[in-house]
C-alpha cells in the first residue's frame, strides 16, 4: 500500500513545533551535563576526598557530643 | 600573498540515525541531539498533537520525551529502527499523559473477539481519510494508538508487543477489535 493510498499515512499532520521547546531542551540538556560531570568528576577523581571528608565530619560531630566512643565497626 | 580558504561545516542532516545516536552516546554533544530533534521534533509534536488536543500540553510532552531520550539513549540497543524505539517513547508518554488526567479510564479490556469478523487490510484501508479521522476520535485512544503504530507507523507485530509489554496473541486481537470498530462506524 502506497503512501499515498494509505488514509492513515493521510492524516499525518504537518503542524510547526513551537520554537521555544527546542531552546528549553537544549538548555536543560545543558544543565544535565553539568550535573553528570560534576558527579563523574566527584566519583572518579575526589572519591577519596569526599570520603575523608566525610568521615572527618562525623568524627567531629561524635566529638561535640562529648562522647570519645569509637564509632566504627 | 596566503590563500583564504573558507571551510564549511559537512551537513550532517543526511547522517543516518544510527550513526547520529553514535556521536550523540560518544559526544553528549546537544549539537549532534540538536540535529536528532530537528528530524523528529514535527512528527513527535503532531502525534501528541493527535492524543493531547490542547498545543500547549503537546508542546510540553514533546519537550519531555526528547529529553527522556536523551537520557535514555544508552538504552537504545538498535535492534530495531530509531524511529521505532522514538514513536514507542511517545506513544507511552501520551497515554500515560491521559491517564493522570483520568481520559483513559479503561484499559484494553480481554473480551471475547472470536464473533468479530477478521477485516482484511485491503479492505480496511479503503476508508476515506476525512470517515477515519472522524472516527480514529471516536473509538478509544489506546485503540488509536494501535492503529497508528501498525498503520502509520509501519510498526511491527514484535515492536507493537515491545512497546504495550503484550502477548503476540493479545496484540492481534486488539487489533482486530480496533479495525473492527473503525469499519462498523465507518459504514
Amino acid at each position: 500500500m502506497t503512501e499515498k493510498l494509505n488514509p492513515f499515512k493521510r492524516l499525518r499532520q504537518e503542524n510547526e513545533v513551537p520554537a521555544d521547546v527546542r531552546e528549553k531542551l537544549m538548555r536543560d540538556i545543558s544543565y544535565i551535563r553539568v550535573f553528570s560531570d560534576i558527579a563523574e568528576l566527584f566519583s572518579l577523581k575526589y572519591l577519596e576526598t569526599v570520603q575523608k571528608l566525610f568521615k572527618t565530619e562525623t568524627g567531629r560531630e561524635a566529638g561535640r557530643l562529648g562522647g570519645k566512643e569509637d564509632f566504627s565497626l | 600573498m596566503g590563500e583564504l580558504r573558507i571551510e564549511t561545516m559537512p551537513n550532517y542532516s543526511e547522517m543516518p540515525d544510527a550513526e547520529l545516536v553514535e556521536q550523540i552516546r560518544k559526544t553528549n554533544d546537544p549539537y549532534w541531539f540538536g540535529i536528532l530533534y530537528d528530524r523528529y521534533s514535527k512528527p513527535v509534536y503532531n502525534k501528541c498533537l493527535m492524543f493531547i488536543k490542547k498545543p500547549e500540553d503537546a508542546k510540553d510532552l514533546t519537550h519531555d520525551i526528547f529529553l527522556r531520550v536523551f537520557i535514555s539513549l544508552s538504552q537504545f540497543k538498535g535492534n530495531a529502527l530509531f524511529s521505532t524505539w522514538l514513536y514507542s517513547i511517545t506513544y507511552n508518554f501520551c497515554m500515560s499523559f491521559l491517564r493522570k488526567k483520568n481520559i483513559v479510564v479503561e484499559l484494553f479490556d480481554n473480551h471475547d473477539t472470536s464473533d468479530e469478523v477478521e477485516i482484511d487490510d485491503q479492505e480496511f484501508l479503503q476508508i476515506r481519510a476525512r470517515q477515519l479521522e472522524w472516527a480514529l476520535f471516536e473509538i478509544s485512544p489506546e485503540e488509536r494508538m494501535i492503529l497508528l503504530m501498525k498503520y502509520q507507523d509501519d510498526m511491527s507485530i514484535k515492536d507493537i508487543q515491545e512497546t504495550l509489554s503484550l502477548g503476540e496473541s493479545a496484540v492481534k486481537m486488539r487489533l482486530k477489535r480496533a479495525k473492527s470498530r473503525i469499519v462498523t462506524l465507518c459504514k
